[in-house]
């Protein structure tokens, strides 16, 4: 009922990981993800007309 | 909730969901296997429901809600693996399971019964699984704490409603060279520093899953290997205090006989709902009681017995007696949103009888909580008691007795318990155990 559940990249990527061989492109493909968005500031988060991030895309319950 | 069945009412979203999975292979099979609680449709107007639900669902009641701080290590783990087998039986069918909280597995006697129906919702082939990180915290570190370290981990689970974090559980279990921590590599260091590094929110998670290619074989992988993992862990424990005590060992084989019949004839005079056996043990007056009422729920402060009582009782397939670990000297507070969310064990069930065998000596002199104290928690918490009382001689009592300061306890005898019991209940018989150190008592409370 008042379950708290976070869903972040960090759990993300260790759910694949922990899948072993099956896993680990689509852990690596995360990461990788997480890595550009660093650079780019937006390559964590897909958007199509490449618009930059303003926090508003970040819903998940 | 009405009468004897619990009402589940969905909104417009919840219920979109709950049409489409409902109608799914694994569904019925959790109902058939009675690994998913009984669940029925009916419209929501015949209960009484407002037109913001529009599809309700009827379940039967639970005849005791226990929560994993109240469990023995292999009722956690039966419950960590009945959720796994459900969520994984319901991505075969492509559904997925939003969470994965021990609070949505209950015990009916020694069966794990996953009663959540909200939990399940149809899921795109890319979707992440949401719960992981939740099965770790609430079901894999609090087994790992007990099977790698030998520390009992219900009170973590009691001292925080959502667990063990990532953060923590890697500070607690330090990498052993010699006899490798399997699971420990990836679901506590690495997730833990995943967690660290990767902290913020603001990412669409789903959009991100679906990108890097995640599927439903991989999430199968990886709940695959969860079940694995906790199937291998064990409790190492052998001995405790009490589980190779047994009070028994000061009767003579006919002052038990005697007190299981004193036991039988007092819960057997009539048809009880359910009965609490506080100190069970082994269950052995449980077991009586279980006989003559719709169920038991049997306690004991010692989690090795608590768990030795389950694995017997799952072997019997038992589903009338519930075992759970209960300290009544540090018992009754509740826990989560303003202490409420999680109501402590008085507030939630109404004993017809307590049985109270053996037990007050220990809570008396060992916890100093006052005989005084306990008969008016009875008093409180039930109708009728079967009680015993060891008197001053009683063995064991000189035993609690030899370290403690002169005196201290000098009230605790049985002329002084006898009155302040007949203050508060009416004795309706009493017996005298033949070992001649101990009185049993049945007694209904004072109107």
């Amino acid at each position: 009922m008042f379950s708290y559940l976070d869903a972040g990249t960090g759990s993300m990527i260790v759910t694949a990981i922990a899948g072993g061989v099956a896993g680990i492109g689509v852990a690596a493909k995360m990461g990788l993800q997480r890595f550009k968005s660093k650079f780019t500031g937006k390559g964590g988060q897909e958007s199509d007309a490449g618009e930059s991030s303003d926090g508003d895309s970040s819903s998940h319950d | 909730m009405s009468g004897d069945d619990v009402i589940r009412g969905f909104s417009a979203m919840g219920k979109s969901d709950i049409d489409a999975v409902w109608s799914k292979k694994f569904i019925r099979e959790a109902l058939a296997s009675g690994e998913l609680i009984a669940s029925e449709f009916i419209d929501p107007a015949s209960v009484g429901l407002e037109s913001e639900w529009v599809a309700a669902m009827r379940h039967p009641r639970l005849p005791f809600v226990s929560y994993p701080y109240e469990w023995s290590f292999n009722m956690l783990k039966d419950a960590a693996l009945t959720q796994l087998r459900l969520t994984r039986a319901a991505l075969a069918d492509g559904v997925g399971v939003k969470d994965a909280s021990p609070y949505n597995v209950q015990f009916v006697g020694s069966q794990p019964v996953f009663i959540d129906a909200g939990s399940f919702e149809v899921r795109k082939a890319t979707d992440p699984w949401y719960g992981y990180k939740q099965f770790c915290e609430m079901f894999l570190y609090p087994l790992m704490l007990q099977s790698y370290l030998g520390v009992q981990f219900q009170p973590f689970m009691r001292g925080a409603v959502n667990g063990v974090s990532p953060d923590t559980m890697r500070k607690l279990l330090p990498m052993r060279l010699l006899r490798r921590r399997k699971g420990r590599l990836i679901h506590v260091v690495l997730h833990a520093a995943a967690q660290n590094k990767f902290a913020d929110t603001k990412v669409d998670v789903k959009k991100q899953s679906a990108k890097a290619g995640m599927s439903a074989a991989v999430l199968d992988a990886t709940l695959r290997k969860l079940e694995k993992l906790v199937g291998e862990l064990s409790l190492h424990d052998k001995e405790s205090t009490w589980s190779e005590y047994s009070e028994r060992a000061h009767y003579v084989e006919s002052s038990l006989d005697e007190k299981e019949r004193f036991v039988r004839d007092a819960v057997a005079s009539s048809h009880r709902h359910q009965v609490w056996d506080i100190g069970c043990n082994d269950g052995r007056f449980s077991r009586i009681a279980a006989a003559h009422s719709d169920h038991v729920v049997a306690m004991d402060a010692d989690p090795l017995v608590v768990d030795r009582l389950y694995q017997s009782l799952r072997n019997e397939k038992n589903k009338s007696i519930l075992p759970l670990y209960v300290d009544l000297s540090d018992s009754g507070g509740g826990i989560g949103w303003r202490g409420i969310e999680r109501p402590g064990i008085f507030e939630r069930g109404k004993p017809d009888v307590v049985l109270f065998l053996a037990v007050i000596h220990h809570v008396a002199i060992t916890f100093n909580i006052p005989v005084v104290a306990q008969l008016d928690l009875l008093r409180d918490l039930t109708p009728e008691i079967v009680i015993e009382f060891p008197h001053a001689d009683d063995p064991m009592v000189k035993r609690l007795l030899l370290n403690k300061r002169d005196g201290i306890h000098s009230d605790f005898n049985l002329a002084e318990f006898e009155r302040l019991l007949g203050e508060r209940f009416d004795v309706r018989s009493k017996m005298l155990l033949s070992s001649g150190t101990r009185t049993i008592f049945h007694a209904t409370r004072k109107n």
